[in-house]
Order: C-alpha cells, then sequence, then structure tokens
C-alpha cells in the first residue's frame, strides 16, 4: 500500500471537514475522489500534504506515518501536490514556475534533467519557457502546473480539480495527461474532480465523499452504474 | 539579459563613484544633509518594498526607525553605550520588535495589515510621548551624543556624517539586494505572488514573511540609531505616521515593482520635499495628488518612465 488514511477526521476553521475517512492508494493506481463542493475534498489532499492537522486518524506513506510531519518533508518524501484553482505564480516564467517545483528538493542536480523530460512530455511548454505565466491560457496553465508537480519527482501526485474552468477539448487532453503520468511515469495518482464522468473514466479505483465521510467506494464501473452516483454525480435522468 | 545586467552594474558602480566623491566635487553642507537624509529614506523605502513582495503592505517602518533611535539615544545618554555599537543594538531592537510582532500579525493579509501597521506607527509614537520618566515625551531627547573615532567627533562638517550614512545604506542596500537574489529571495517573490501554491511547494508563509519584515526593520532600526546620533536630537513626531507614510510614497512612486523604485523615488520625491518647503503645510495638498497621478499614468513608478518612453517611441 502506497498511502493509507485510517479513519481520518480533519475540522476546518471550526467545522467538521472529514469525519472517519479511510482512504487507500495502491503503487501505480489512479484512485479518484469525487464529491460536491464542499465534501472535504480539498482538505482532504491538504491534510495529506501536512497543511491541516487532523484531529484523529492516521495517514501512512510508504509504510511511515505522515500526519504531524511538516509540509516540507512530506513533499521531500515523494508527495507532489496541484493545488485547485490559482495554480501558477502569474509573475514568474514558465521556466521559474517550473524550478519552484523543485524549491523544497535537497537534490538539485536532477533539475535540469527533470526539466527536459517534462519539456518531451509537454513541449508547448519549452516554446513559451520565457513568457511569463499569467499570459498561459487556461489548458496551458493546467499543463504547467502538472509540469511543476512533477519537478519534485514525486511518487504520488494529488491533483486537486484539473479540469476546472477548462474547455471539454481540454478537459480530454487532461485526461491523457494522467492516464500517460500514471502508465509511462508510474507516478501514482490521487485524483480529485467535481467532474466526475472524466474522473471515473481514467481511475482503477472510485470514492464518493459525500459532507466529510466516504458514501461509497468501488471499481469505476460499478459506480458508474450506481443508482446513487449516475443521478447525483453524473446527472442521469433515472 | 545578460548585457543589461551589464549596464546595470555598470551604472550602478558609476553612482556609487559619484556618491563617493561627490563632497569632494561639492562641499556644501547643505546638499550634504540632503543627501543624507535620503540615504536614511532609502534604507527604509528598498526596507518596505522587501516585505511588499512577500504581499504584505505596511505603513509602519517609522516605528522600527524610532526603536533603534530611541533605544541607542538613550543607551548612549544614561549609559554612555558608544554610539558606533548603538547602531547595532538600536537595529537588534528593532529586529526583535520585529519579529515578535511580525510572528503575530503577518499571519493577516490584505487592508488589515495595512490597518495595523498604521496602529503600530501610531502606537509606537504614544509610547515615546507617554513614557515620561525614560523618554522626556514630547520635550524628546536632547545632546544625543554624536560618533567619534579615536579622539576625532565627527562635528560641524558634513562629511563623516555623509559617509557614514552612504556607508550604511550601502551595506543595507548589498544585504537586500542578494537576499532577494538568493533562494529566499525567490521564496519571498512566489509568496506575494501566490502564497497558497507557495505553501503547497513547502515554503512556510509566515516564516519567510517575517524574516523579510525582521531585515528590513532591522536597517530602519539602524538609520534610525544613525539619524538619532546625527541629530543630536530624538523626537516622537520624527518617527509617526507621517514619517511611515513618507516612506510608502518613496518605494511606490519610485517604482515598487524593481529594486531600484524606492531608490529613484527616494531620490525624485524627497528632493520635490526641499523644493516644496515653501509650501509647508501644503505640503501633503501636493504629495497625494502626486501619488494618485503616478500611480494612474505611471503604474510601474518613476522608474517606468524611460521604459515608456522608449517604447512609445520605437512605435
Amino acid at each position: 500500500m502506497l498511502l493509507h488514511i485510517k479513519e481520518l477526521t480533519v475540522h476546518y476553521e471550526g467545522a467538521e471537514a472529514l469525519n472517519n475517512v479511510t482512504v487507500e492508494v495502491e503503487e501505480g493506481s489512479v484512485v479518484t475522489i469525487i464529491g460536491a463542493n464542499g465534501a472535504g475534498k480539498t482538505t482532504l489532499l491538504r491534510a495529506i500534504s501536512g497543511l491541516e492537522k487532523p484531529v484523529s486518524g492516521e495517514i501512512w506513506f510508504k509504510g511511515d506515518r505522515i500526519d504531524g510531519m511538516l509540509s516540507e518533508a512530506i513533499a521531500r518524501k515523494g508527495i507532489g501536490h496541484c493545488p485547485e484553482g490559482r495554480r501558477l505564480f502569474p509573475f514568474m516564467t514558465v521556466l521559474e514556475n517550473l524550478k519552484m517545483g523543485a524549491y523544497s528538493q535537497k537534490n538539485r542536480a536532477g533539475i535540469e534533467e527533470n526539466i527536459h523530460n517534462i519539456y518531451k512530455r509537454f513541449p508547448i511548454l519549452k516554446e513559451r519557457a520565457r513568457q511569463k505565466a499569467g499570459t498561459l491560457s487556461g489548458g496551458e496553465q493546467q499543463m504547467l502546473a502538472i509540469g511543476r508537480a512533477l519537478m519534485g519527482r514525486p511518487i504520488l501526485l494529488l491533483l486537486d480539480e484539473p479540469s476546472l474552468g477548462l474547455s471539454p477539448l481540454m478537459v480530454n487532453e487532461i485526461k491523457n495527461i494522467v492516464t500517460t503520468i500514471s502508465k509511462e511515469m508510474m507516478v501514482s495518482i490521487l485524483l480529485i474532480e467535481q467532474n466526475s464522468r472524466m474522473a471515473l473514466s481514467v481511475a482503477d479505483y472510485g470514492y464518493v465523499l459525500e459532507t466529510g465521510r466516504v458514501r461509497l467506494q468501488d471499481k469505476p464501473e460499478s459506480l458508474m452504474t450506481n443508482d446513487h452516483v449516475r443521478k447525483a454525480y453524473l446527472g442521469e435522468e433515472l | 539579459m545578460n548585457k543589461n545586467n551589464r549596464i546595470k552594474s555598470l551604472l550602478l558602480l558609476v553612482f556609487t563613484i559619484i556618491g563617493f566623491l561627490f563632497p569632494v566635487i561639492r562641499n556644501d553642507p547643505y546638499t550634504l544633509s540632503l543627501l543624507l537624509i535620503i540615504f536614511v529614506f532609502i534604507v527604509a523605502a528598498v526596507g518596505f518594498r522587501l516585505i511588499y513582495i512577500t504581499g504584505r503592505l505596511t505603513i509602519g517602518q517609522a516605528a522600527f526607525m524610532g526603536v533603534g533611535a530611541y533605544t541607542s539615544a538613550l543607551l548612549s545618554l544614561n549609559f554612555g553605550i558608544n554610539p558606533w555599537l548603538g547602531l547595532l543594538i538600536g537595529g537588534i531592537a528593532a529586529g526583535i520588535l520585529a519579529l515578535g510582532i511580525g510572528y503575530i500579525v503577518l499571519r493577516v493579509g490584505g487592508v488589515y495589515f495595512v490597518i495595523i501597521t498604521l496602529c503600530l506607527a501610531e502606537i509606537s509614537k504614544l509610547f515615546w510621548l507617554w513614557w515620561r520618566p525614560v523618554t522626556y515625551g514630547n520635550s524628546g531627547l536632547i545632546d544625543v551624543p554624536g560618533f567619534s573615532i579615536a579622539s576625532f567627533q565627527f562635528g560641524i562638517n558634513k562629511i563623516p556624517y555623509y559617509y557614514l550614512s552612504l556607508i550604511i545604506m550601502l551595506v543595507a542596500l548589498f544585504v537586500m539586494y542578494r537576499m532577494e537574489r538568493s533562494r529566499i529571495g525567490i521564496a519571498l517573490h512566489a509568496l506575494g505572488q501566490n502564497d497558497v501554491l507557495a505553501e503547497h511547494l513547502g515554503i512556510n508563509r509566515t516564516r519567510y514573511r517575517v524574516l523579510a519584515f525582521t531585515t528590513a526593520s532591522f536597517f530602519c532600526g539602524v538609520v534610525g540609531s544613525f539619524y538619532a546620533h546625527y541629530i543630536h536630537f530624538v523626537h516622537p513626531d520624527q518617527f509617526g505616521v507621517m514619517p511611515s507614510i513618507m516612506i510608502q510614497i518613496y518605494g511606490i512612486a519610485g517604482g515598487i515593482g524593481v529594486f531600484f523604485g524606492p531608490i529613484v523615488g527616494s531620490f525624485v520625491v524627497a528632493g520635490l520635499t526641499e523644493f516644496l518647503k515653501i509650501a509647508k503645510e501644503f505640503q501633503p495638498l501636493i504629495y497625494g495628488p502626486l501619488l494618485v497621478i503616478i500611480m494612474l499614468f505611471l503604474p510601474k513608478g518613476l522608474i517606468g518612465l524611460p521604459q515608456m518612453f522608449f517604447k512609445s517611441s520605437k512605435k
């Protein structure tokens, strides 16, 4: 087991954001957590990254207990976090943004090589290397954000709403990127999405989070045929 | 890029040499005293910018100048501590205060932080006013000793003071410049542009902001202490809200986006102040609109002026 979250309870600004949540991510897999706004998805990722302190429960990564560790240390252990919304440093160039991804890394030798690999994966970023990140299109910004998260050579990548605000075409592109990262770069992914259809189509396993609790968990194929999921998350008329 | 940097360092060298040779070229006490006060405010304004790049706007920096000035003046008056040592102690006192206050208030952002620093400036002034047994309140501290090297007293002649303030400024600018160009500086800029993301990348928000705040305030304390020993007089009014706002005007008018902006701003606006001395109490009436005009038409500040000119002539 790469990541094991055991009975995690987190309070966010006084309110209960997560209640007794247990989530597991196997090595090499894509796991998605779907849920509405305010279900606690972002809080869960922040707790994994050490940015929220759990009230109770445990988080284990590669056999080490990481809850209570500093966020820098967690990042160094191999967890990359790609937060939602404003994902870039708008006044830094594309290249500078990529370098920021390796900020807490102790080994600074591999940075050039990492940048090279990311340019190979996302040629558009190489083209725009000297451009200010704030001038990129939405899709390019998301690519840069993912590229930056990969700069830390993560074993596990936490993706928070990568499809947010993107055109359907770009959403498809992001889907391909997620698949590529997990299959070719051997990075496990914990994907959080409101776009449930997209998320379930790339994932190996899925959780449904509702008001801080895990309501359902199953293989995506089964979740997609589940009545509750179809009605509440896929917008199908039953 | 590289060529640009070379031009920049050449310009810098030229200005430094001019700075050092100036008293030889023109030994005029009035000009020298004006310049050395400008140097003092340059340090404060560049410090203001150092805090600004982390995403926090302060209008309380004069409070730290006051801490430096009073600490050093009181130590030399009451305990005979050498003003040279006072420079350092004044800086450290301001730094420690900034560390303590910063750790609490830097968690707050936006306009709330601005208001807190505004209060800080005013509270510090009231503190000096009301702590009469020590600070003599509104009478201020008089006969603050000046600097001396062995038996040579820095006296009526402005030249030694001019050089001292020039050197203090250069040291402060060097340290803050290096800091901004270092890994720490990258973190400071990252915080200013997107602090949520910076935190995700392992940059501790409060810690780095406190570092910038403390560094800037340390140098404010040093120049405050210098100021006290230079004019031999310390009064609460020297460090209230108005000087803090002036520091902010120097920074923003000059151009907050680049390191040299506040330096240009200090020269131009402080020079203008001298020019406007005739206007006396109406000066704020001129500064206010001036700042608004600069913000409206020169969003990059005075330092953006040549660039704008260059661009428009190119078209």
